[in-house]
């Protein structure tokens, strides 16, 4: 059955189908070829392929069995100690299935993997290597302890430059019956700033309302994702309006079920589309970045906000 | 219009337990001596000078800490007012009205040009604080004729709350106003801005009761909030045995209350300093590092403001945790179809969630079918 949603149906079956990467592919590839792979950390941003790799890692490995010797956890979702010790564990232990001798467990966005499970992790890496190998991606390797990135061999994934994206955005294109002039596809490059399944996500959004996709119609829709409501909230808080501030970012962040970090991200983004002196914008900025960080090392996400939108407040 | 306002006292015969300060603060007013009333506030100081102004058919001019008073403000306004006959009264009555609220460095040189106008002014000049022992005050307690008011006892408040209830006929328990009159500490203001909550409707004794926490954290707040003063912030902090995340919650929500420009920015900068400790000792298991939040929540707070806000503003509980849960429960749905979504397209539930305005768009007939969603799934997706 054909995938409804792009991002599956486009996902890359075969090594060549994989944009980018190329030297990183071939690699792999020898490694897949002797039947013998290493523990593997892949880093790099969101989209550029990193799970699509190693699920051709997977089925050329495995064949008919890969679903049966491939475990798939996603640390964001699964995190936390008990899933390394009890889920990964009773996967590891027992024999694959098929002639390669072991299986394969990928750990995807492993940078949210707290450190005690990472230290859990290394053990268990270590004590079943040879039943299985474990393959991990992260955005930021520095986020992973040294006693496991010293275990794997390390990937760096870059971002896809604009003739891959192109020449994705072709494929797509013709394949969809869409007709996608130059604008749009430079639109469409920006806004994805080099993540497919950011890419891939818009064109299906846009296809769903216009097979003829220009440029006013790609921002339209990947508008939606960017939530206005932000460039509101510093609005109100340039003005000094803290409170009114503060509550449209609360019902913002509960009403979609955003957390801080996504929150903060946009912030940034949006300090810089707002209308007052550049000097200003770069102090608002600074203290993103204080925020930012306290955010990471505090508890309360909100309150870190507030602080923030609070220092933007003042006269 | 609140109670407070709809009742003030017209005449001195309103005014409960200050019969002394009354009578000394009618002939320093009939025979022109200045005079600095002190004590505690919401125990009747400003509320006499008028209620006398009015028995003596005085007109009153006020200049209150909302004013500038630097040396140039107070010879403006108070100055030439000083010098002037009232043109419909018998006489007039200077009032200057908190003048603690003069030491901040925008009102550079208020006392000096205050003691001025008293020296010089035709009519009676009468000045209020809280404390007139500080020693900032000590030029102007050469010149004026010191008038103590009495903290309130609580059967005083209770009085003042009962003949409130009287006329706005009220049917409201005598041990609950009681228990007002005792938790204000004194404070008939503070006292019948608490009766307000009786005022609309049905109060059951269990409102009350839920109450004494909210009054103890409120007076925690005020000092906070109201006072410059460390070692009274720490005391008042140390002696509410209340967990300090509630309390934090509290800060946050009333902060913006009392604060605002660069004082709401300090104050908020504070906050988090206390919640960055929080996450510390949660992360390393390092209790000494609680000093440093309590530090930061109470006198960090205290400490962040220029000046305070005059007027007793009331407290109010934060709603922040109660819409989390009540999100969190909404969301619910959105949330286990997203982690179904998740797990079809080899990414997490997080990220779904983040673009889910794409993924609505692109979830057809044949997609729900593959994510098996439930019955009240699907109903959410219906409606979403």
């Amino acid at each position: 059955m054909e995938h409804s949603i792009w991002i599956e149906r486009y996902r890359p079956q075969n090594f060549n189908e994989l944009k980018g990467q190329k030297e990183i592919v071939n690699r792999i590839r020898a490694f897949v070829e002797n039947k013998n792979i290493p523990h593997l950390l892949f880093t790099g941003p969101a989209g550029v392929g990193k799970t699509s790799l190693i699920l051709i890692i997977a089925k050329k490995l495995f064949g008919e069995y890969w679903r049966e010797n491939f475990l798939e956890l996603n640390a964001s979702d699964d995190r936390g100690i008990d899933v390394v010790r009890n889920t990964i564990k009773d996967f590891a232990r027992t024999k694959s299935i098929g002639n390669v001798p072991f299986k394969i467990i990928y750990l995807d966005e492993c940078d949210s993997l707290t450190r005690d499970a990472q230290q859990a992790l290394r053990r268990t890496m270590e004590n079943y290597s040879k039943t299985c190998r474990f393959c991990l991606s992260c955005n930021y390797s520095s986020k992973i302890i040294d006693p496991i990135q010293s275990r794997c061999s390390i990937f760096r994934f870059k971002s896809l430059s604009k003739d891959e994206i192109k020449e994705i955005i072709d494929v797509v294109s013709k394949n969809e019956g869409l007709a996608v002039d130059d604008e749009a596809a430079e639109a469409l490059f920006n806004l994805s700033n080099g993540d497919v399944r950011r890419l891939e996500n818009i064109m299906q959004s846009c296809a769903s309302v216009e097979k003829n996709i220009t440029k006013e119609l790609v921002y339209k829709i990947a508008s939606y994702a960017d939530p206005k409501e932000i460039k509101e909230v510093l609005e109100l808080s340039v003005k000094g309006e803290f409170i009114k501030s503060r509550d449209l970012l609360l019902n913002l962040m509960l009403k979609d079920g955003l957390n801080g970090i996504d929150i903060i991200k946009q912030i940034q983004k949006e300090i810089w589309n707002l209308k007052i002196e550049d000097n200003k914008k770069l102090e608002m900025t600074e203290k993103c970045g204080e925020i930012e960080f306290r955010m990471v090392e505090g508890s309360d996400e909100f309150l870190q906000l507030e602080s923030l939108i609070a220092s933007f407040c003042k006269k | 219009m609140l109670l407070l306002d709809k009742h003030r006292p017209k005449d001195t015969s309103e005014i409960f337990g200050q019969d002394i300060a009354l009578r000394e603060l009618k002939r320093c007013i009939i025979n022109k001596i200045p005079g600095v009333l002190t004590g505690s506030s919401g125990i009747g100081k400003t509320i006499s000078v008028y209620a006398i102004a009015n028995e003596l058919n005085y007109e009153v001019v006020e200049s209150n800490s909302s004013d500038i008073r630097n040396k140039e403000g107070i010879e403006k306004v108070i100055g030439i007012a000083s010098k002037q006959r009232s043109l419909f009264h018998k006489g007039k009555i200077i009032l200057i009205d908190e003048i603690e609220g003069l030491t901040g460095r925008y009102d550079r040189g208020g006392i000096s040009a205050i003691v001025d106008v008293i020296k010089k002014s035709n009519f009676s000049v009468v000045l209020t604080t809280n404390n007139v022992k500080s020693k900032n005050f000590s030029a102007v307690k050469k010149v004026c004729n010191v008038i103590n008011f009495e903290i309130l006892n609580y059967t005083t408040i209770t009085n003042i709350l009962k003949n409130v209830c009287n006329k706005e006929k009220l049917k409201i328990e005598e041990n609950i106003l009681k228990n007002l009159a005792i938790k204000s500490n004194g404070d008939a203001r503070a006292a019948l801005i608490d009766l307000e909550l009786f005022r609309y409707g049905d109060f059951s004794n269990i409102d009350f009761v839920s109450r004494d926490i909210t009054n103890e954290i409120s007076n925690v707040l005020r000092v906070i909030f109201k006072s410059r003063n460390s070692s009274d912030i720490f005391k008042v902090f140390d002696s509410l045995h209340e967990d300090l995340d509630e309390i934090n919650l509290w800060l946050e929500e009333n902060l913006p209350k009392e604060y605002s420009g660069f004082d709401l920015a300090r104050g908020f900068d504070s906050l988090s300093k206390a919640d960055v400790y929080k996450g510390r000792i949660a992360k390393r298991q390092y209790y000494r590092f609680l000093v440093y939040r309590s530090l930061f929540m109470s006198a960090g707070i205290g400490l962040a403001k220029e000046e305070k806000k005059q007027g007793h503003i009331k407290y109010s509980r934060n709603s922040r945790i109660l819409k989390m849960w009540i999100w969190s429960n909404k969301n619910a749905k959105k949330k286990s179809i997203s982690q179904k979504i998740a797990k079809n397209i080899h990414t997490s539930s997080r990220k779904v969630i983040k673009d889910f305005c794409y993924y609505r768009n692109l979830i057809d007939s044949d997609f729900i079918k593959k994510l098996e969603l439930n019955e009240d799934e699907i109903e959410w997706l219906h409606k979403h």
